[in-house]
């Protein structure tokens, strides 16, 4: 059983979607994820597409995930806001299953403070209500959802509660929608953001694991360094993803050179090369 | 001397000194800072120089500089704590000497916050009196000292100010105390958390700056980076260094991590030895 590195093409966000994928394949990555910028850029946009089609074919990169629209928030109250959202990653949705892309990653929705249980509770139904007709949407285009699970965030005294803090709050949302199209993606940097142990949480998801994230940072701050940059033992991770068996990519969610903002591609291509090497090397690891 | 990439020890801290040299040399690395716990190291046991001085001649590494005693507070109103503080880096000193390296690296101390004017004048007090006595015996063994900036910190609803955050406050210990001996080393993570433009203060600096400390940062943290995985610009700072004709080391000061897969480290610095080549390189 082979875990597959890959890499979202947010490293080369300034290229065109099929320019990065070319980018990434001749650097010799086999894998990667359309990052949410480049998703954005794909959106009902067939030409783009059949670039992005032609760009897979001709170069044998695999592309199994892609990162749907990053801003949905699928639990808003605002009813029209929340069927726009709908809408863009329905649209993402098609553009995966137009391009052969298995699985899309989602965030679970709900980021604003919640002052009662009563908003709460009505944010978890327009939550459920939203996935429910995306799952619908996913398994009549062949398209599985990976729902990312998030972390607690900062902002007042004590920080806030946030949907999706631990990945059972996702587990939840699946059994509760109840539906073969959605599980989870375990994205690293949250977990460790969050406190979690890494190991733990990725055994919990056992077979609802369908996409990674794999970043580092220090727990302090939701970085997404390259792995090693940060403070996260790689190996237990490995070993727990080895343990459930997942076989899906080893998608690096993670930031690139960006000196002052006018990298040249060589520089680009420094880092999207280190990324690689770190990739393997964490899953000789194991 | 040239501006040359350089790394210091730290990236392998676990390593025994010796054996972070040989892992830098075997990557290509041919100047080094000795970091403070490789310092601490080679201070607390003897037996250690000798196979660290065997891997720099073998990797043909330059000792270029060592990182003094990193949590010395030369300036503590804690007269005990102070001349503890002031007799490590002295031994920092020594070890420099027995190995030719020509500049250490300390912090201008004073770490506590200041609630008035004469408690200020009094830490300056202590401060100047310190590095004079330390400016004498680097002087004796002919060795150098770089005075690193650090930052204003972010303790209380306004932060609080610390000597040293702004090159000129370093620049005027300079000069006051003994300007032969004492320069400044310029830590970019600091400068760009302080706020600070990094090309104006490296001018400012001029024929003062004998150290770098050079790691990124995205203007909110010590996040110490590789350089291009933060905001600073690196194109105007190297050439400012140009400007001024600064022909010491470009040195890293990139931290490694205790538990961390050495395969990863090494990785890490392999690519920084990258990033600082295609930094300097002249094209």
């Amino acid at each position: 059983m082979v875990m597959t590195p890959a890499l979202w093409t947010n490293m080369f966000a300034r290229q065109s979607p099929p320019e990065a994928l070319r980018t990434l394949a001749r650097l010799g990555w086999p894998a990667a994820e359309i990052s949410c910028d480049h998703a954005a850029l794909l959106r009902n946009n067939h030409s783009l597409m059949d670039s992005c089609a032609r760009a897979m074919a001709e170069t044998g990169i695999l592309v199994p995930q892609m990162h749907l629209m990053l801003k949905a928030n699928l639990a808003n109250l605002d009813e029209a806001a929340r069927a726009a959202d709908i809408k863009a990653v329905t649209d993402d949705i098609t553009t995966c299953a137009k391009l052969g892309i298995s699985v899309g990653v989602i965030h679970p929705g709900g980021f604003h403070d919640v002052n009662t249980y009563d908003e709460w509770e009505r944010m978890s139904e327009m939550r459920q209500e939203s996935f429910g007709t995306i799952a619908e949407v996913a398994a009549d285009k062949g398209v599985r959802i990976a729902i990312e699970h998030m972390f607690d965030a900062g902002n007042g005294v004590h920080g806030h509660r946030r949907f999706g803090g631990t990945v059972d709050d996702v587990l939840e949302l699946c059994a509760q929608v109840d539906s073969q199209q959605l599980g989870i993606c375990f994205d690293t940097s949250h977990g460790y953001l969050g406190g979690m142990n890494l190991a733990e949480c990725i055994k919990r998801c056992r077979e609802k694991l369908w996409a990674l994230h794999v970043s580092d940072n220090y727990g302090d701050v939701d970085r997404h360094y390259i792995p090693g940059n940060g403070s996260i033992e790689w190996g237990p991770v490995v070993a727990a993803l080895h343990e459930i068996g997942y076989n899906g990519p080893f998608v690096l969610e993670t930031w690139n050179l960006n000196t002052g903002g006018e990298s040249a591609l060589s520089e680009l291509e420094l880092g999207a090369a280190y990324a690689l090497d770190v990739a393997n090397s964490i899953l000789a690891l194991y | 001397m040239a501006l040359i990439p350089s790394m210091w020890t730290a990236m392998f801290v676990e390593a025994k000194p010796h054996e972070a040299l040989e892992i830098l040399g075997r990557q290509g690395w041919r100047s080094v800072e000795i970091s403070y716990e490789h310092a601490g190291m080679l201070r607390d046991d003897e037996t250690l120089f000798e196979p660290f001085v065997g891997s720099a001649q073998q990797y043909g590494i330059g000792l270029d500089q060592m990182h003094l005693y990193l949590t010395a507070d030369v300036a503590s109103p804690d007269d005990e704590r102070r001349e503890m503080d002031i007799e490590a880096v002295i031994g920092d000193l020594r070890s420099c000497a027995r190995l030719g390296i020509p500049v250490g690296v300390v912090h201008p101390g004073g770490h506590q916050g200041i609630t008035g004017y004469d408690e200020l004048e009094r830490t300056n007090h202590r401060r100047l009196n310190s590095f004079t006595r330390l400016a004498g015996v680097a002087a004796d063994l002919g060795v150098k000292i770089a005075i690193e900036n650090l930052v204003d910190i972010a303790k209380g609803p306004h932060g609080q100010r610390r000597f040293g955050s702004i090159a000129e406050e370093l620049m005027g210990l300079c000069e006051q105390v003994a300007p032969e001996v004492l320069g400044i080393c310029l830590d970019t993570s600091h400068a760009n958390w302080q706020g600070l433009d990094i090309p104006d203060t490296i001018r400012l600096c001029g024929d003062r700056l004998w150290a770098l400390h050079i790691s990124d940062n995205h203007g909110t943290a010590d996040e110490h980076l590789i350089p291009g995985y933060g905001e600073i610009e690196w194109g105007p700072v190297v050439a400012a260094l140009r400007e001024i004709g600064y022909e010491r080391p470009f040195n890293l000061e990139v931290p490694g991590a205790r538990r961390g897969d050495r395969s990863l480290m090494a990785l890490r610095s392999e690519h920084a030895l990258e990033v600082c080549r295609k930094l300097l390189s002249e094209e």
